[in-house]
């Protein structure tokens, strides 16, 4: 049988792991690494590298060399977290068609889905070499908390990196399948997912081999990077201080100070206090070499972080109360995400739930190994015993709303509902002789439709030319297992399907590519 | 793979599936109407051991593909309504009448909480709620008083103030 993997696609490493024999093994790159940058880089000859190789680059050609794409992913380009982060990247983004960011490299647009395509295609190609066969069947990661378009951009890299993407599975779920492998258990348990660029809580409960996730939430903004940004932050003020010049307009000097103070943010795991020069930064007056010269402690650390880790405590908070749970009622804590290496977060976490953490949990791993054994369970079905490895009760994180009369939000899926799930609404034309129906969908269960983020617009084309109110259309909407909406509509007076087309916001478009374009779900109109 | 099994399984969802619009959540999911919360989750597994289309591997026939999806989406609305004791009280009011599906947005009238407008009470409110389900009447009474904090004046917190209070005094803060 065809081997299939599993890929935690993460923004700043990613790791690709396949069951083999009731076990899982996690694969190396040619050199044996593990852990495989997400990191494109783009050469002057026309070559593109990837993985530890483009690291190397990132302050060699910092405007060439792509990295935290998944910061960007399925994103608008309006949105001013994005904003934010894109001026913070080295590389030169623009707005591109359906508002997505466009990333500009060597005079050609790249879209992030074709970015990230390039990591996943150099990891099939890893797994290829590993495993001697053919690879094309792929579970791929992603935060639990990522939206419909984001989840949509990321499927649509694993295509274009030649992958049929199995299911697109929440990272803190595919760490609590890692934990439940192989164990009888029945157990509460808390997976707190902090990684490089976003963060994740879900509470789940197992019993056996079903795994049913209870509430789920996050911040798609929070991660490790953040850390390392109010290092740089710091560094880069007391260098104006000192040297007078503004390192902000040197993107070479940015990058290698970026890279520094990620290495800090690491060693200050170990030890109290990390000092050091970082020599040739830049230039000052008459070409004079500048350096930096550092001394960073722990506490100092800590207290510039202690916001973003408030920031998930609450979100933790919100977690547990969905759940109807108190953290007495959980039996372990698991860790994930490089980030959770660091103390001042194992100590709040551990403060909050009021347990140890599980510590025999690999946090950069864990990730890929669950969405091996997911891949594996996917393929294997489930109704023979002998094959039925786990059965995964997932949730969509996020409610499904529409905007209805007086700018209010009407819910039709609730957050938490497990997936798939299927709603049916009722739509009537409000105009005599109307032949078109445009609905706002939003993703979120705030009162006011504009409190909540824009999904996207619901379009019901082609309908017969009748009076006002006596056309009734019927819209299916699903939530599939990767958690993206599908629409389907029906004339109710004539049973027939109408067209449906759903404009998700900062999804890819995927006109002449032989399939049909995403949420167009429907290949012609009667 | 016992193709038995398959049959079976696709005989039960081509019969569920024709019955769905007459079908109550209990007689979806199989349990008496006084089931407890306990035999509730576990005829949902049972089902989904069974139902969920993942267990159907990735080459199921897609007529067959959307009718599972159709009737274990309705398995799940039943046990979402019939797992809460506050949505399924409600069901049962509407049941009565002959309301089979909680349909919009799963709600028959507003929910309570909803008359709260600060998050942080709303908070404790529901954490009172589920103390009051455990039948732990001065837990709730504590969440309550934090939640009254930010919104004195409150008539939802009130009237759960004045439950917990009765619960309380009725059963030293256990039992009704």
């Amino acid at each position: 049988m065809e081997p299939v993997i599993g890929i935690d696609l993460g923004t700043t490493n990613s790791v690709v792991a396949t069951l083999r024999e009731n076990r899982v093994e996690v694969i190396p790159d040619e050199r044996g690494n593990r852990l495989h940058p997400s990191v494109v880089g783009f050469m002057p000859t026309g070559e593109i590298v990837i993985g530890h190789a483009a690291r190397a680059r990132r302050h060699v050609d910092p405007k060439n060399t792509i990295y935290s794409a998944k910061r960007l992913i399925g994103q608008s380009i309006k949105n001013p977290i994005v904003r934010l982060a894109m001026s913070t990247l080295p590389y030169q983004c623009e707005e591109g068609p359906n508002e997505q960011p466009l990333i500009v490299v060597r005079g050609r647009k790249y879209t992030v889905p074709e970015v990230s395509s390039y990591i996943l295609a150099h990891l099939k190609r890893c797994a290829e070499r590993h495993l001697g066969a053919p690879v094309s069947k792929a579970v791929i990661t992603v935060p639990a908390n990522f939206t419909d378009s984001q989840r949509q951009a990321t499927k649509y890299a694993g295509e274009l990196a030649g992958l049929k993407v199995l299911r697109i599975l929440n990272e803190p779920t595919a760490a609590a399948l890692a934990y439940g492998f192989g164990r009888a258990l029945d157990a509460k348990l808390a997976i707190y997912d902090l990684g490089g660029g976003t963060f994740d809580v879900t509470v789940l409960q197992i019993r056996d081999k079903i795994f049913e996730v209870l509430s789920t939430g996050g911040d798609t903004f929070l991660g490790g990077d953040d850390f390392d940004r109010t290092l740089v932050d710091r560094l880069a003020g007391e260098f104006i201080t000192r040297q007078h010049v503004d390192l902000r307009n040197n993107p070479e000097a940015w990058s290698r100070l970026t890279t520094a103070c990620e290495q800090i943010k690491c060693k200050l795991s170990q030890e109290d206090a990390v000092a050091g020069t970082i020599h040739d930064l830049a230039t000052g007056g008459g070409g004079k070499p500048l350096q930096l010269d550092f001394e960073v402690t722990r506490g100092e650390f800590e207290q510039l972080i202690a916001p973003y880790i408030d920031r998930s405590m609450q979100a933790c908070q919100e977690v547990l109360v969905a759940a109807g749970m108190s953290s007495e009622a959980l039996s372990d804590l698991i860790l994930v995400g490089g980030s959770t290496r660091t103390p001042l977060v194992r100590r709040r976490v551990a403060e909050y739930f009021g347990r140890a953490p599980q510590t025999r949990i690999n946090p950069d791993e864990t990730v890929a190994y669950g969405a091996a054994l997911q891949s594996a369970a996917l393929v294997a079905g489930g109704l023979d015993p002998a094959k039925f490895y786990s059965l995964l009760l997932d949730v969509c994180p996020r409610g499904l709303g529409i905007a209805v009369a007086g700018g209010y939000n009407e819910t039709i899926v609730e957050r938490n509902t497990p997936v798939p799930v299927e709603r049916i609404r009722n739509f009537t034309t409000s105009k005599d002789f109307q032949t078109e129906v445009q609905i706002q969908v939003s993703q979120g269960e705030a009162r006011q439709f504009t409190d909540n983020e824009r999904l996207g617009v619901l379009a019901l084309h082609g309908l017969p030319s009748r009076p006002r109110g006596e056309t009734v259309i019927e819209v299916t909407f699903t939530i599939d297992g990767d958690g993206i909406l599908n629409v389907k509509a029906r004339d109710k007076l004539t049973n027939q399907e109408t067209r449906a087309t759903m404009k998700v916001i900062g999804a890819p478009e995927r006109e002449g590519e032989g399939g049909p374009p995403p949420n167009d779900l429907l290949p012609s109109p009667m | 793979m016992s193709e038995r099994v398959r049959a079976a399984i696709q005989q039960f969802v081509d019969r569920a599936y024709a019955a769905l619009d007459q079908t109550d959540y209990y007689r979806v999911l199989g349990v008496s109407s006084a089931a407890t919360e306990r035999e509730i989750r576990d005829a949902y597994y049972k089902l989904a051991a069974r139902l969920h289309p993942d267990i159907h591997g990735d080459d199921a026939e897609p007529v067959f593909r959307g009718r599972l999806t159709t009737v274990f989406s309705r398995v799940v609305e039943a046990y979402k309504v019939l797992s809460d004791r506050r949505k399924r009280a409600d069901y049962d009011v509407g049941l009565a009448q002959g309301m089979l599906r909680m349909t919009a947005g799963l709600k028959i009238r507003p929910r309570a909480e909803e008359a709260i407008t600060d998050s942080n009470a709303r908070k404790f409110y529901l954490l009172a709620q589920k103390s009051m389900a455990d039948g732990d009447g001065r837990s709730a009474l504590m969440n309550l008083r934090i939640a009254m904090s930010s919104e004195p004046d409150n008539p939802v917190l009130r009237e759960a103030v004045a439950r917990a209070e009765g619960m309380v005094k009725g059963g030293g803060g256990r039992g009704s």
